[in-house]
């Protein structure tokens, strides 16, 4: 049986794969990290059992394949334990963030009993940092842009420079989108000027900051065990879109094409995969006015439509097939 | 490093056509017509650099610069030293779904058989579902098979229905604009006065033309074509309005589609899936518009959609749509209702002049 997890929001990429896996009959069932809470699933994990976790309405042993798509957003549960709290924001926020390392501690243990099964992505290495995918990119050849994390003015004055006085931030940690009733807001790649650094105060939250990459396009490149997806993005096109393409433009959406890249710097990507022991992977690079090939990040989650889509890709079915392959293996 | 050649971006797609050609934008969903001369540009030098074009056709300078600035200007394409990078988009056309159409004829269907019918659908993974109803229905009839839809994989139901009274469409409308899988909805023999707008609903259309059989249907016409990837691959493979289509029709005759002569048992003894097993059930689904007399001809071949059931001559499997008005030999647009050469399949199908103006078509 093949096991995909996910979180409870709308993920039409795990629609797409499902319709796929029912396609060739495979066996499936679909969990939600939400399950965990609303009493759909049991969980005891007790130390002295022979068998030491346990999910009574979930036979682990028929599990030969996991699918990771996501799995618990914690404003749900923290919603519930906060709400009728009467304290103070700073305890609030000290108290979500520790409620939050708890339900980690507690996903941790239910990843931890499907660690010898054939994972995609592997559920270890999910927990990979921008800094750690960035050295280690390096190490494998690939170019990565200037890179600083500072809370520190002055420092971040003379990187400036160093830059070309050209110069980005975007969130250390993951994007997310907020959604409100009317309205969405996420993290964006923001395009630094030099007045907007003079108006920090000379120390600020650390953060992470890197020279511009003057691109002729973007390439988001789908990797799956070993094979290579690439889709280039031609967002230049676009003031709209110039510093990052999910600023959409709905009118005029970016040119998206098929793309191949060079052998060279695809090696390097599988390269990279394997040290970060990754087996599936979103990757986002850009090719340079001058030529050059600059890798920014990978996402282990990224969303896999929007490349398999307009390039005819059928990821979907591959990953489908992937999944059987992996329970027949 | 390599000269600069002109690519178009791999999502539009030059299409020629017997006189003149089309780029289909398959992205933005745009089709512009081009003269031949550009589409053999395109296809004949693409590895040429714009310096080699401008001695080759030195004589037509500004034609060919007239043509890189239309196609700039339009984000068609772009100058590229790159070109081996970028290759055409793979046009395999591959969806998991069995069926993704279903038409089905309500009136005179019992309500009770929906359930039979709506579970096969769902079985069959079906994305859509085109409800009709000639006459006047009941609004609790197609509220009961809309709520046989709810969590299904049925993405999206069209419904026609007959105007009644104002009561009838208000209690309808109320209905779709609740039901998330209800998209458009067109009641048709509306009254010439009749005034709509405290109808706040957008799903909802409203025609004074009769729908009132499944003749109405197979009328070709620029405002149906869809210009997308998906239906676009569809169209280089299959058939593109009979592929992956069933129906039930008012007599509970299990067809490919009501207006094609073909049944595959009755909805009472057979379920659908019996029916689409039998051996001819799809023996219509490969018909691709390039074998298709004529439109193989016609530059808007892959995102225009195809009829079966009313062809030029009705003897040849290969024959062009009857309710299309455009010929490709000289691009031009008439009725196709006043065509001399068309009268005798007209007359074949019994096709009253006065019911073939409405536009209904999947
Ligand atoms: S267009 Fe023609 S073939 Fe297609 S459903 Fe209508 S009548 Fe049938
Ligand atoms: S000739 Fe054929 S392809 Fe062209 S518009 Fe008519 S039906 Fe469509």
């Amino acid at each position: 049986m093949i096991l995909i997890l996910s979180s409870s929001e709308l993920n039409i990429s795990v629609e797409h794969v499902a319709d796929w896996l029912d396609f060739y009959q495979a066996d499936y069932k679909r969990i939600l990290g939400d399950d965990f809470f609303s009493g759909s699933q049991t969980i005891a994990y007790q130390l002295d059992e022979e068998e030491e976790y346990q999910t009574p309405n979930l036979d682990l042993k028929q599990v030969s394949s996991i699918w990771f798509r996501g799995f618990i957003r914690h404003r749900t549960y923290i919603k519930n334990t906060t709400d009728d709290l009467q304290t103070s924001n700073s305890n609030l926020s000290e108290l979500s963030g520790r409620i939050a390392k708890a339900l980690h501690k507690n996903t941790n243990l239910f990843f931890k009993s499907l660690k010898d099964k054939p994972q995609l992505p592997n559920l270890q290495a999910l927990k990979t940092d921008k800094m750690d995918m960035l050295t280690k990119a390096k190490k494998v050849g690939l170019r990565i842009p200037k890179t600083l994390v500072t809370n520190n003015k002055q420092k971040l004055l003379e990187f400036y420079e160093a830059c070309d006085q050209k110069l980005i931030t975007k969130s250390l940690y993951e994007c997310v989108y907020f959604f409100e009733e009317d309205r969405a807001f996420s993290f964006k790649t923001h395009l630094l000027s030099k007045e907007d650094i003079l108006n920090f105060e000379d120390c600020f939250f650390p953060s992470l900051f890197q020279g511009y990459v003057e691109k002729e396009y973007e390439l988001r490149i789908f990797y799956l065990d070993g094979e290579l997806y690439s889709m280039a993005i031609f967002s230049q096109l676009d003031e709209q879109t110039q510093v990052d393409f999910r600023r959409y433009n709905d009118e005029k959406p970016n040119r998206t094409v098929p793309y191949q890249l060079p052998d060279e710097e695809a090696q390097k990507i599988c390269d990279l995969m394997q040290m970060l022991n990754l087996s599936t992977g979103s990757i986002d690079m850009i090719k340079t006015k001058d030529d050059q090939f600059v890798f920014l990040e990978v996402n282990p989650n990224g969303q896999f439509g929007m490349t398999s889509f307009p390039c005819n890709y059928h990821l979907e079915q591959k990953v489908a097939q992937h999944l059987i392959q992996a329970t027949q293996s | 490093m390599p000269k600069k050649v002109f690519k178009l971006y791999a999502s539009c797609v030059p299409v020629l056509g017997a006189k003149r050609a089309t780029i289909c934008d398959l992205q933005r969903g745009k089709v512009y017509v081009i003269p031949q001369s550009l589409y053999h540009l395109l296809m004949d030098y693409s590895d040429k650099n714009y310096e080699e074009l401008a001695e080759m056709f030195a004589n037509d300078k500004s034609i060919l610069d007239k043509y890189f600035n239309f196609l700039l200007s339009n984000e068609l394409g772009f100058w590229t030293h790159e070109a081996q990078n970028f290759p055409p988009i793979d046009f395999t056309f591959q969806e998991p779904e069995i069926i993704q159409t279903a038409i089905l004829e309500i009136d005179d269907l019992d309500t009770d058989i929906f359930q039979k019918i709506i579970a096969s659908l769902i079985r069959l993974k079906c994305k859509f579902v085109e409800l009709r109803a000639y006459h006047s229905c009941p609004t609790s009839k197609i509220e009961f098979i809309l709520n046989l839809t709810k969590d299904s994989p049925i993405r999206n139901l069209i419904i026609y229905t007959q105007f009644t009274n104002i009561e009838e469409v208000s209690a309808l409308s109320k209905i779709i604009g609740q039901h998330p899988r209800a998209g458009s909805t067109v009641i048709h023999s509306c009254p010439s006065d009749l005034k709509t707008d405290f109808l706040r609903n957008d799903k909802m259309s409203f025609s004074q033309e009769a729908i009132s059989s499944s003749t109405h249907c197979g009328n070709i016409s620029p405002d149906y074509f869809i210009n997308d990837i998906r239906v676009f691959s569809e169209s280089l493979h299959h058939n593109s309005c009979l592929n992956r289509k069933i129906s039930v029709d008012n007599k509970g005759n299990i067809k490919n589609c009501p207006s094609l002569p073909d049944s595959y048992g009755n909805i009472q003894e057979t379920s659908l899936e019996d029916a689409l097993a039998q051996k001819d059930f799809k023996k219509l689904w490969n018909i691709k518009k390039d074998e298709i007399e004529k439109c193989k001809d016609c530059e808007f071949r892959h995102i225009c959609s195809d009829c079966r059931a009313y062809v030029e001559d009705p003897k040849n499997l290969y024959s062009k749509p009857l309710k299309c008005g455009y010929d490709p030999y000289t691009n031009q647009w008439q009725d196709w209702t006043q065509n001399p050469l068309k009268q005798k399949a007209i007359e074949y199908y019994n096709l009253s002049p006065s019911s073939q103006t409405a536009t209904n078509k999947t």
